[in-house]
């Protein structure tokens, strides 16, 4: 999520074009038009294991995760000008834990529409990695209770946003349309893994998603690069230390290069289908961001695929997915070869290297990890654009508690009502 | 017995009306003054999914109208035009205008209500049942079902 410290400067500006235009003479064929939209979800869930904890639920139930309120201003005017501003309220926020329902701006830009084949966009954007990345709040637009969050969390809702500007050109052909959809800007956030709490600038971030649309099937990739600034915040001081005693021992420059990252060119590629087949629907996604191998370097690999079947107002779906987080193995090198250095004559300061070492150990192993999830859920469709969804889903997690092979299951229900206006 | 009973009950059905062989169609109607006299099915296509906002050839920015998705006319239009049901319409809909990607048709309230929006200039496009249309609207494209 982009830090809005501009939020309250975005809102005072939108709050003042809605009542001008408010104010302003509304007749039939307005040169500039003021359209108030917006979209809801109530949502309550849980997760059925004693200490169980995933996506902000844990053993009782809970309102907030899934919980969400957005409202959309779009002023178009007739010479293929636009501004668009979307602000949401989430009642669980995964980079702030604490912020709960405190409203972000998630879009605010201008638009040109040059053309029917062109348009360019600047401002506050999502970063268009995946089919649902450009409505991942609205719950009405997806079959699912959420995204599957094993693909969609690492990449839409850490790098959500972007500030920049994009570009689309849409091909028409005989099958379909063509869009290409060039996007370049950077992104700033800082969320939490673990224990651990980072800063992460992406500057500049840049790519192209191509999106074909065809009657009954769509088809995207998407690939970006981005310069990627990633600085555990709670390290700081511990780097410093470590580069000084690097001027000594080679070894200890690799261990504070290891534990962020500065100026890393990383690569993002996302491939993902739907296919509509009378009353059937089957789609998935799979992303892959491989490993720098160098720095904090990680390699993440994730899946999913879904089907799901349209009875009337009913559409019963099932989900599997998979996600593979794996931290480079040189880096454990590295500090092993660290914990080898004998510092036995500096005291107090051998511990704490000792500590430090086998602390970034264990949280290393902790970022080794694979999840898979089966869910099985059955959305309602009210008339009125509204809907309810349940959804039970099951995850298998392999991953590490302090360098133990920690293997753990979870089970979660989740119910919401989603509604736009 | 009951094939000997077929042929005069099929011959008392076609005498008393109970055979509908005629095929209900939609219309795409604009304004009578709109100088666009026809569309292509693909243009129509587009125009409702925001993809084409002008008239083709004539530079006209549209305004673009569309049933309540609980009614009939929304569902038969969109099953026609995209093979969707009005459920996954609706979900498109929302999907496209909270992306920022664009707008959406404006909704009216029924074919009374959209042959009143149509008569607000030539930018304007929607639909109606055929038996619907009168001299208020311009057919430019008839959707057989």
């Amino acid at each position: 999520m982009v830090r809005s410290p501009h939020f309250f400067t975005r809102f005072s500006l939108l709050l003042a074009l809605s009542v001008a235009g408010a104010a302003m003479p509304q007749p039939s064929q307005a040169a500039v038009t003021f359209d108030w939209s917006g979209f809801g979800t109530l949502g309550v869930g849980r997760v059925f294991k004693e200490n169980g904890y995933l996506l902000d639920y844990d053993e009782e139930w809970s309102t907030e995760t899934d919980s969400t309120l957005g409202l959309q201003l779009d002023v178009i005017s007739s010479g293929g000008l636009s501004f668009t501003a979307q602000a949401v309220a989430a009642g669980y926020n995964p980079e702030s834990p604490e912020r709960h329902y405190e409203p972000d701006m998630k879009l605010f830009f201008g638009a040109w529409q040059v053309s029917d084949y062109a348009r360019l966009r600047g401002g506050l954007l999502r970063t268009p990695f995946f089919l649902y990345s450009d409505s991942i709040d609205t719950g009405y637009a997806y079959p699912w209770v959420r995204p599957p969050i094993d693909v969609y969390t690492t990449l839409s809702q850490v790098l959500s946003q972007m500030e920049g500007v994009d570009a689309s050109y849409f091909q028409e052909t005989d099958a379909g349309t063509i869009e290409y959809r060039i996007a370049a800007g950077k992104h700033r956030s800082d969320y939490n893994i673990g224990r651990a709490t980072f800063d992460l600038d992406l500057d500049p971030l840049y790519g192209i998603a191509i999106t074909g649309d065809f009657d009954t099937s769509t088809l995207r990739y998407s690939f970006y690069r981005a310069s990627s600034t990633l600085v555990n915040t709670s390290l700081v001081g511990v780097e410093d230390g470590l580069l000084q005693l690097g001027q000594i021992y080679p070894v200890f420059n690799e261990v504070a290069e290891s534990i962020g990252s500065r100026d890393l060119m990383q690569s993002y590629h996302v491939l993902g289908g739907q296919w509509e087949m009378n009353r059937w629907t089957f789609s998935g996604e799979a992303s892959y961001i491989p490993s720098p191998e160098e720095q904090l370097a990680l390699e993440i690999e994730s899946f999913y695929v879904s089907v799901v079947r349209h009875i009337g107002p009913w559409s019963p779906y099932v989900v599997f997915s998979w996600f593979h987080n794996q931290p480079d193995t040189r880096i454990l090198e590295k500090l092993d070869e660290a914990a080898r250095v004998d510092l036995s004559g500096l005291g107090a300061v051998n511990d704490q290297i000792q500590q430090f070492i086998g602390q970034s150990r264990a949280a290393l192993r902790e970022l080794d990890y694979t999840n898979r999830r089966r869910a099985i859920g059955i959305r309602y469709d009210f008339p009125n654009k509204c809907d309810i969804k349940v959804e039970f889903e099951h995850y298998d997690i392999n991953g590490y508690r302090s360098e133990t092979p920690f293997p753990t299951t979870q089970n979660m229900l989740t119910v919401v009502f989603d509604w736009v206006f | 017995m009951v094939s000997l009973l077929r042929p005069p009950m099929l011959v008392l059905a076609l005498l008393f009306g109970g055979i509908d062989t005629s095929r209900a169609e939609i219309a795409v109607v604009v304004h009578p003054d709109c100088p666009v006299e026809s569309l292509q099915l693909d243009d129509v296509k587009r125009i409702f999914n925001g993809k084409l906002r002008q008239f083709p050839s004539s530079g006209i920015l549209l305004s673009t109208y569309d049933m309540p998705d609980k009614s009939s006319l929304f569902s038969r239009f969109y099953m026609r035009l995209y093979g969707v049901d009005a459920q996954r319409m609706s979900r498109r809909r929302a999907a496209y205008l909270f992306s920022g990607q664009g707008s959406i048709p404006k909704v009216v309230g029924d074919e009374a209500g959209m042959k009143t929006a149509i008569s607000s200039g030539v930018m304007a496009i929607g639909y109606l049942d055929v038996s619907a249309v009168d001299d208020s609207v311009k057919v430019v494209m008839t959707l057989s079902e």
